[in-house]
């Protein structure tokens, strides 16, 4: 599992099925999550551990759940690590772009911090279902 | 083993990320992420992202400029970079962070990931060489590199996080995918436009190079196309909005700008290549390029020239980018790591041949270690706000009616404009310094005082007449720029009563003196240091003109 990490290649030839797929895709974003809490509470050590957790989960629920997501339309091609890098480049893009247009349109932003990344982790689960459904069918 | 391998890249990732956050965090913000006052706030820069950031999160939206930064006219168009303050709004709203403290610990986190992806483009050529480079990028926020954040220039932070993942694509996947290429390059664009023109500048470069090799084909001009057509929908609106108002005032105009000439504008302290960085980062940058050269050329490496031609940025000053290069130079500890890694690693692979990314990654540590032993403490957190002012702005942002003028009078911070109406979030003018020395030379009480606007007027407080047509409050009613005011018409005054000056402080506690014997003119704030009086017949006699 640990190996899929960094290898785009090899990251499906042991997907066996639907859920062990889903699984690990789970399980690597819970690791990421701790990482993230361990990270904040090292670098801001003089901050309470309620601010490092607020912190943490603002960073996963805006910058990887949904870039990571999305990405996963490209998992063969690209390792974890490289869809957890660009993805939390992609998530910046795209709610940046979109708030910016959704406040145009007149939605106040005081909304977006829910409804962008709920759109986009959607979008990103249809994703992950087709791909693996796929995956399952050709396997 | 291949396990193993492949544990230590992501445990260096891991280590890296730790070590950036926490170097970052001590430099500039204290190891804290709440603060009682905005930390890490050097320039008025800062505050006028801050300003913006916070008016878009009360206006719900960024068409318009907010009331207080563009000087209480309510129809000047969100002008500025929209992507970050939409980022840094948004993450204030979920996590309960203060707006300043989330623009701090987004350019932080903007830079820690332009580093990471900078680290997957060095990846693709070789992940020994990536591994080692790491801890080189740790120093974008050590010393004069770290004003990129403390200066406020988090415009080119914003903009070189997406140019960076934008050239990575370019490099894993040439213009194959389609979808990413333009959101990144759409949002360069909407994040800091001069990056968007490197983009460009790197995608065609790499056309012609297709065009030469005979390699242009059908295929690649329809992606080109596509990514054209989605790019210019997805920006249109801000780039009409760029063009009647940054573009038209010259602001994008090309101009060559040498080093002297840049000091004399004083923006911030440019970062000077063979001065700022240590010597043996530096022979090992030189050692880099001249075998990264090699490579690139030997191996038609890509992300070796995406190497080169994001180091190049910080010179392109010489090429007519005028200030916007010396922008660029902040990121240049990102920028110029590979070169230093594949020095290390080539070093490395002269003494022992075989390969093995346990070396690398003790390599890293002990890089890592070294740099962080060598510099950390070196640059202290602070900022030039302190609490008894930024108490007096809070005061004023939720007490004075928002229609509602502020007067400043002398503060030490007089001269950083963006800081009142971003701090306030009203309308504010400033007192003019060098008439005000001249009174005080002169022992003179005076009725009218020269104040000038703070607000973000710098592309002349534009505003739309038709769909492409702008106009320029800025330039039309010029008095309401810089006037004149008499000191009885002032609604709200600001005064301080102490001052590293003390000179400016006794001048303001006489004329405080002097209004308050009118029973209409009181304190309605005061703390040691700051006094905000109201004065409650606007127009009526308050102060007799003599000599003190």
């Amino acid at each position: 599992m640990r190996s899929a990490l960094t290898n785009g290649n090899s990251e499906n030839q042991d997907t066996s099925s639907f859920s062990s797929a889903l699984k690990r895709e789970v399980l690597y974003l819970i690791f990421v999550l701790m990482a993230i809490v361990v990270i904040i509470k090292i670098a801001f050590y003089k901050e309470g551990i309620s601010i490092v957790i607020r912190t943490a989960f603002g960073i996963f629920w805006l910058f990887i759940l949904p870039g990571v997501s999305i990405l996963y339309y490209w998992h063969e091609k690209m390792a974890f690590i490289e869809r957890l890098i660009i993805g939390i480049v992609l998530s910046s893009a795209l709610i940046g772009i979109s708030s910016y247009y959704l406040g145009l349109l007149g939605l106040h932003i005081k909304y977006h911090a829910v409804v962008i990344p709920l759109a986009l982790l959607i979008c990103g689960g249809f994703i992950i279902f087709f791909k693996l459904k796929n995956n399952q069918i050709s396997g | 083993m291949l396990k193993i391998k492949f544990d230590l890249e992501i445990l260096a990732i891991l280590i890296f990320t730790g070590v950036f956050l926490w170097f970052s965090a001590s430099n500039i913000l204290d190891n804290k992420i709440n603060h009682q006052y905005p930390i890490g706030f050097f320039a008025s820069d800062s505050f006028q992202n801050y300003g913006i950031a916070e008016g878009l999160k009360e206006q719900g939206n960024y068409k318009y400029q907010p009331y207080a930064v563009a000087g209480g006219y309510k129809d000047v168009p969100g002008l500025h970079y929209p992507v970050l303050y939409h980022i840094v709004a948004i993450f204030s709203n979920i996590t309960g962070i203060t707006t300043y403290d989330t623009l701090i610990l987004i350019a932080i986190l903007f830079l820690l990931g332009t580093s990471l992806c900078v680290y997957l483009i060095i990846r693709k050529f070789n992940k020994h060489i990536a591994i080692i480079s790491l801890p080189v990028m740790v120093m974008a926020s050590y010393g004069k590199f770290s004003l990129s954040i403390t200066f406020g220039q988090h415009g080119l932070i914003t903009g070189g996080f997406f140019l960076v993942a934008f050239l990575w694509v370019l490099s894993s996947f040439r213009l194959e995918k389609v979808f990413l290429i333009f959101i990144f390059l759409s949002a360069t664009m909407l994040g800091h436009a001069p990056e968007f023109v490197f983009g460009m500048i790197f995608l065609a470069l790499y056309v012609l190079i297709l065009l030469l090799n005979g390699r242009l084909q059908i295929s690649v001009i329809k992606r080109l196309i596509v990514i054209g057509v989605l790019t210019f929908i997805t920006t249109i609106y801000y780039f009409i909005i760029l063009k009647g108002t940054w573009i038209a005032k010259g602001f994008s105009k090309l101009e060559i700008i040498t080093l002297t000439k840049f000091l004399e504008g004083k923006a911030f302290p440019p970062i000077l290549f063979n001065q700022d960085f240590n010597i043996l980062l530096l022979i090992a940058f030189y050692i880099g390029a001249l075998l990264g050269g090699y490579f690139m050329i030997q191996k038609k490496s890509i992300p070796l020239t995406v190497l080169f031609f994001l180091v190049l940025l910080g010179f392109s000053n010489y090429f007519g980018y005028g200030h916007k290069a010396f922008q660029q130079r902040f990121l240049w500890p990102i920028y110029i790591a590979g070169f230093f890694g594949l020095t290390v690693y080539s070093g490395f692979r002269l003494i022992i041949k075989k390969t093995s990314l346990i070396y690398s990654f003790i390599m890293f540590l002990v890089l890592s270690s070294t740099i962080v032993l060598a510099y950390a403490g070196k640059t202290k957190p602070g900022s030039m706000m302190d609490s008894y002012h930024w108490d007096s702005f809070v005061w004023i942002q939720k007490n004075i009616p928002k229609e509602s003028i502020v007067f400043f009078f002398y503060q030490d911070i007089t001269t950083q404009h963006s800081l009142y109406y971003a701090s306030t979030q009203h309308k504010t003018y400033v007192i003019d310094l060098e008439p005000l020395i001249n009174a005080i030379k002169n022992k003179e009480i005076m009725r009218n005082y020269d104040m000038v606007i703070s607000a973000e007027a710098g592309a002349s407080l534009p505003y739309r007449k038709s769909l492409f047509s702008f106009g320029y409050h800025g330039d039309e009613e010029p008095k309401v720029m810089f006037n004149s005011f008499d000191i009885c018409s002032m609604e709200y005054l600001v005064f301080d009563k102490l001052s590293g000056q003390q000179v400016f402080a006794e001048y303001n506690k006489l004329i405080m003196e002097e209004l308050k014997k009118n029973n209409w003119i009181q304190d309605v704030y005061s703390n040691q240091v700051v006094s905000v009086l109201k004065n409650n017949k606007q127009g009526e006699k308050c102060i007799d003109e003599r000599q003190f």
